[in-house]
């Protein structure tokens, strides 16, 4: 069975103003949308940017703006997000740079990822086969961008930190000795960091990996927030209980 | 942890949370006490001065407004804050928002005690 | 770009290519495709924003009464208008809305009850709904 779906994608080329183009496409609606906008590329139209590597959600490189929402187009099936003679609205992701269609600049993510010194933390849970010590990436994240793109909050404030990197914080404090650098720390509790969230929880909602970053920021907010209550009773920091 | 010291992020919001808290008891008061239990769901100017003319109440409508004010402005520093504001404006609207807060107040009392001392 | 430096100026990262995304506050209330705690923080701006305003609205109405009595009795009697009463509804939902669902982003954000977020969220929005009808009904029996 064929669906016949359009696809509506944002063109962008630098030095062109954006313009919107339509294709339509006949397609299996149990392949996925990665798989039609593929296939418009290869019948249709050669300059259409899109990037990808993977096709299995362990490369987040793919991630895009879907009839409003943040998904990755590798694992979702067609007929999951339209109907035959649907119309699929396809934008990069929103609050990044779009270097060319589909694609953005991930800068934004990797420079808050680097503040809090991720990806690359060490030493985590050596995987199966992994030296201990090894270094090891955050728990489940695949950098997708996808969460930064959903948030109402990095929509305004490019100063925000942001959902991936409190959460990757939240993973360093929790994890054994961790700590954060002085740098990392102001941004983290500062103006732009943990405290810029206002609980939307849309991060969490389209995080392909279960991340959930907003639960994170959550409890590193009630880490913050203990703390404080500890300081104004005068009890003192309770660094002492982490050190054991 | 670092020294606290300079990383005062959490403030705002901690300040937030409590003061809306709060808000929800004196607003509940508030509402209950000037419009609901109230023949006509507002008083008239005599029973507005008989009633302000009461020490306590006097006291908890000067609260109530102290904290909402701080409610009010906080959330709107909140808001533009979202903006991404360079920190020169980030100044500029502490400081507007802590100025407007201050005039509410100083509005309110000087509203109780032309009232209370009207005949 | 973020904060390195919170006391310096934050300026697009550096090695950017492509167009700098805009400031985009329309997507603050860009809720239709979103999840309900989207509606929550879309429902506690709104709301939030439109009680500073009535706040402001309600402190100068008040300066109504340094007047005296005919110039406030004049503003009591206009405020029995069912249009007034209707906005005094439309007043407690902003209240009602902003407070409970503020009350829940409270818990939520010191850490408690953080999964529930979404179940909250609608049993507050039922215990809203009930305790607007309930205002509604006294302020059009008045
Ligand atoms: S936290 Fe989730 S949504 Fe954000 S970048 Fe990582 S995998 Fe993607």
């Amino acid at each position: 069975m064929m669906w016949t779906i359009t696809l509506k994608i944002a063109r962008y080329k630098p030095g062109e103003p954006a313009r919107t183009d339509t294709f339509q496409v006949s397609i299996d609606p149990e392949r996925t949308v990665l798989d039609s906008i593929e296939k418009i590329w290869a019948e249709q139209d050669r300059s259409l940017v899109f990037r990808h590597a993977c096709h299995h959600a362990s490369c987040g490189s793919c991630a895009m703006v879907v009839n409003g929402v943040e998904i990755l187009p590798c694992i979702k099936l067609i007929k999951d997000v339209t109907k035959p003679g649907g119309t699929l609205i396809i934008e990069p992701l929103h609050n990044f740079p779009v270097i060319s269609d589909l694609v953005v600049d991930m800068g934004p993510f990797f420079e808050r990822m680097q503040i809090v010194k991720m990806p690359i933390v060490g030493p985590a849970d050596p995987l199966p086969n992994q030296e201990p010590n090894e270094y090891n990436r955050f728990d489940d994240c695949i950098e997708c961008g996808m969460c930064l793109s959903a948030c109402p909050v990095v929509a305004t404030d490019s100063k925000y930190l942001g959902p991936a990197a409190l959460a990757a914080a939240y993973q360093i404090l929790s994890s054994g000795d961790g700590n954060l650098s002085a740098q990392a720390w102001e941004a983290v509790d500062g103006e732009h960091g943990l405290w810029r969230c206002h609980v939307a929880f849309e991060c969490s909602a389209v995080c392909p990996s279960n991340v959930d970053p907003a639960g994170k920021i959550m409890a590193l907010r009630r880490r913050m927030t203990v703390e404080r209550i500890r300081h104004l009773l005068g009890l003192g920091s309770s660094k002492k209980k982490r050190e054991k | 942890m670092e020294p606290r010291n300079q990383r005062r992020g959490g403030l705002g919001w901690f300040g937030q949370a409590v003061s809306g808290v709060l808000l929800l008891i004196l607003l509940g008061l508030h509402m209950i006490a000037h419009h609901f239990v109230v023949e006509g769901g507002l008083r008239t100017y005599q029973d507005v001065l008989n009633y302000i003319r009461q020490p306590l109440v006097a006291t908890v409508e000067l609260i109530f407004l102290v904290v909402v004010s701080f409610h009010a402005m906080l959330g709107l520093r909140a808001v533009l804050f979202d903006l991404g504001l360079n920190t020169v404006q980030e100044k500029w609207v502490t400081r507007g928002v802590t100025i407007l807060g201050m005039v509410m107040v100083a509005y309110g009392i000087w509203l109780t005690i032309t009232l209370v001392s009207q005949v | 770009m973020p904060p390195v430096d919170s006391t310096s100026e934050s300026k697009a990262y550096p090695g950017q290519s492509g167009r700098l995304p805009r400031r985009q506050v329309w997507r603050w209330f860009a809720f239709a495709k979103r999840s309900l705690g989207t509606w929550g923080f879309v429902l506690n701006r709104v709301a939030g924003l439109g009680l500073v305003v009535y706040l402001m609205l309600h402190l100068v109405v008040l300066s109504l009464l340094t007047r005296g009595p005919d110039g406030y009795n004049a503003f009591v009697a206009l405020a029995h208008n069912p249009i007034f009463l209707l906005l005094d509804v439309v007043l407690i939902a902003g209240i009602i809305g902003h407070g409970l669902n503020g009350l829940r982003v409270a818990l939520i954000g010191s850490g408690i009850l953080v999964r529930w977020q979404h179940q909250m969220l609608i049993v507050l929005g039922v215990l809203g709904v009930v305790l607007l009808a309930i205002a509604a009904f006294l302020v059009f029996r008045i």
